[in-house]
């Protein structure tokens, strides 16, 4: 297979890194080693359609990171991208707002089980950071339970203590439980009887770096009673998950009703917006916050998500994902059990988890094999959940597994300790 | 030596100073090998928020790889970006991440104490 160079990509960074902080940072950047090894990653695109992206030095790429998680339909769908093409024509960011706002509100809750109303903003964070705040001044409630190394975005409170620019007072309220550890949230909820506002959480646990973790069967149902008793708000980060596990919320795909959903990424394929929706008794407690953004009613992407939420219901695009990544996972396992070594993929089929285990679980064996697919043309994450969109083609899943099993053969030969037989 | 004495100075950072100790705990747990590329290697255990140098090298859990001792001080002294290190191969992490970048923080502690009792 054709392995590629990116000296267009580097030659544009030694511009970049003058004019840029890190030159190219957070998630889609070179710091934290998420593009490591380096020089196996590209570093700028020109261009993306459907589920390919291709870089400036002209190399396609299947794209399982799906820009981290808003590309469900392709990228350029020729509907969402009529829709916003369409709105842009009229206005976009205007002093008055379009009813396509409204259009949009409607199209969610008329599609998201515990979405009585819609608030909309532009990133994951600024939904999560409005549930947690309304749910301190719904209740009068100072403290909130997140799960441990749960993200729910960049903004102090839900970041880590020692995190640079983070102050102890902005996260002395937070209380930390494990995953599906429903006896130790108890435990927790007990200790702290009527202190608590909110719990938050991913639908499960997909983090970075490690293994994902699904719940219990009763683990969901168990919390929610949990927090009825005690007067909690339970909110579900779905930001991640959202309209890839089921349209109508993940909270209901394990059998509940949140109380607010935080939602973002795919909810309009890639245009950016992001919206907090829930139950009607909690709709005076957002009206009374002080939260606005410059962007947040603008028209395009209101548009975009309507035509967006329409597409995914009308070619039942969560069932296609799954099955994609049904086969998708399938292969690639395989493909390591035939080179005699053992790959994890963990979490739901449409954003998995993938791990090439070593006895140290050290990961290194695995950034490598991950760095010679991306060379070879199949972007995958070395850190993070990986994605699949409806646009992947079996074309696609064939090249994937073959370009796994190249890199594979080319890992062993500098990791013979990640054979297991 | 320099450059070994501050990663001394970092792994007592961690054990002893209230930021450093919020640091380590953040680690987890298992082996960083902190090394310069045909030189110098320093291997560090951490264990519940506690480090500790030992002498094994073998499984590490994550490697932090300065290609020259340069470069190594360069860093620790923050006249040279982490970032720009990465892309231009001066610095090297591999494995686990957030033993990596958290330690890094922990190497940059270093020298924000040592600049701060330098003015003293």
């Amino acid at each position: 297979m054709k392995v590629y160079n990116y000296d267009k990509s580097f030659e544009l960074y030694d511009r970049a890194e003058k004019v840029v902080p890190c030159g190219l940072y957070g998630h889609l950047g070179v710091g934290r080693a998420r593009l490591n090894p380096m020089g196996c990653y590209p570093l700028f695109a020109d261009r993306a359609e459907g589920a390919y992206i291709w870089d400036v030095d002209g190399n396609r790429f299947i794209d399982y990171a799906c820009a981290y998680g808003p590309n469900v339909l392709g990228y350029q769908d020729p509907d969402v991208e009529a829709a916003a093409l369409a709105q842009a024509q009229k206005g976009n960011c205007t002093t008055v707002v379009s009813p396509v706002m409204i259009e949009c509100a409607e199209e969610l809750v008329n599609t998201v089980n515990c979405a009585d109303w819609a608030f909309f903003a532009k990133n994951g964070g600024d939904v999560t950071t409005l549930a947690v705040m309304t749910a301190r001044h719904a209740t009068g409630r100072d403290r909130i339970i997140m799960m441990k190394h749960g993200y729910h975005g960049v903004t102090q409170w839900c970041q880590t203590p020692g995190t640079p620019g983070v102050l102890d007072e902005d996260i002395c309220h937070n209380l930390y439980a494990e995953f599906n550890d429903y006896e130790g949230l108890k435990a927790l909820v007990e200790k702290y009887r009527g202190e608590i506002a909110c719990i938050i959480s991913m639908p499960y646990n997909h983090i970075s770096h490690y293994d994902n973790v699904l719940p219990d069967e009763d683990y969901w149902p168990k919390v929610r009673r949990l927090c009825d008793e005690h007067g909690i708000l339970l909110i579900i980060d779905d930001v991640r998950a959202g309209f890839r596990m089921d349209i109508a919320g993940s909270d209901h795909y394990f059998g509940i009703k949140a109380d607010m959903l935080a939602l973002g990424k795919a909810i309009a394929n890639g245009w950016n917006l992001s919206a907090l929706v829930g139950v009607k008794k909690l709709k005076p407690a957002v009206e009374d916050m002080n939260y606005t953004g410059s962007y947040w009613l603008s028209a395009v992407p209101l548009a975009a998500s309507t035509a967006a939420l329409r597409k995914m219901k009308e070619i039942h695009a969560v069932e296609k994902m799954q099955e994609i990544g049904a086969e998708l996972t399938k292969g690639l396992v395989e493909v390591a059990d035939a080179n005699n070594t053992l790959l994890k993929a963990t979490g739901l089929p449409s954003l998995f988890k993938l791990i090439l285990k070593d006895p140290d679980e050290s990961l290194i064996a695995h950034q490598k094999w991950v760095g010679e697919m991306v060379r070879r043309g199949v972007y995958i994450s070395h850190f993070h959940n990986m994605f699949t969109n409806t646009m992947i083609t079996k074309e696609d899943l064939q090249y994937t597994f073959d370009a796994a099993d190249e890199a594979l053969k080319i890992t062993i030969k500098e990791h013979p300790e990640i054979l297991i037989r | 030596m320099m450059v070994k004495e501050r990663l001394l100075k970092a792994v007592e950072l961690a054990n002893e100073d209230s930021e450093g100790k919020k640091l380590a705990k953040k680690l987890g747990s298992g082996k960083l090998v902190v090394k310069v590329t045909g030189g110098l290697s320093v291997s560090i255990l951490a264990e519940n928020g506690h480090l500790e140098i030992v002498e094994s090298q073998e499984h590490p859990k994550a490697i932090y790889e300065f290609s020259d001792i340069e470069s190594a001080w360069a860093l620790m002294n923050k006249s040279l970006s982490p970032y720009a290190a990465t892309v231009h191969k001066k610095l090297n992490q591999q494995g686990l991440s957030p033993m990596n970048d958290t330690f890094e923080d922990i190497l940059l502690l270093a020298y924000d104490r040592e600049s701060a009792s330098g003015r003293e």
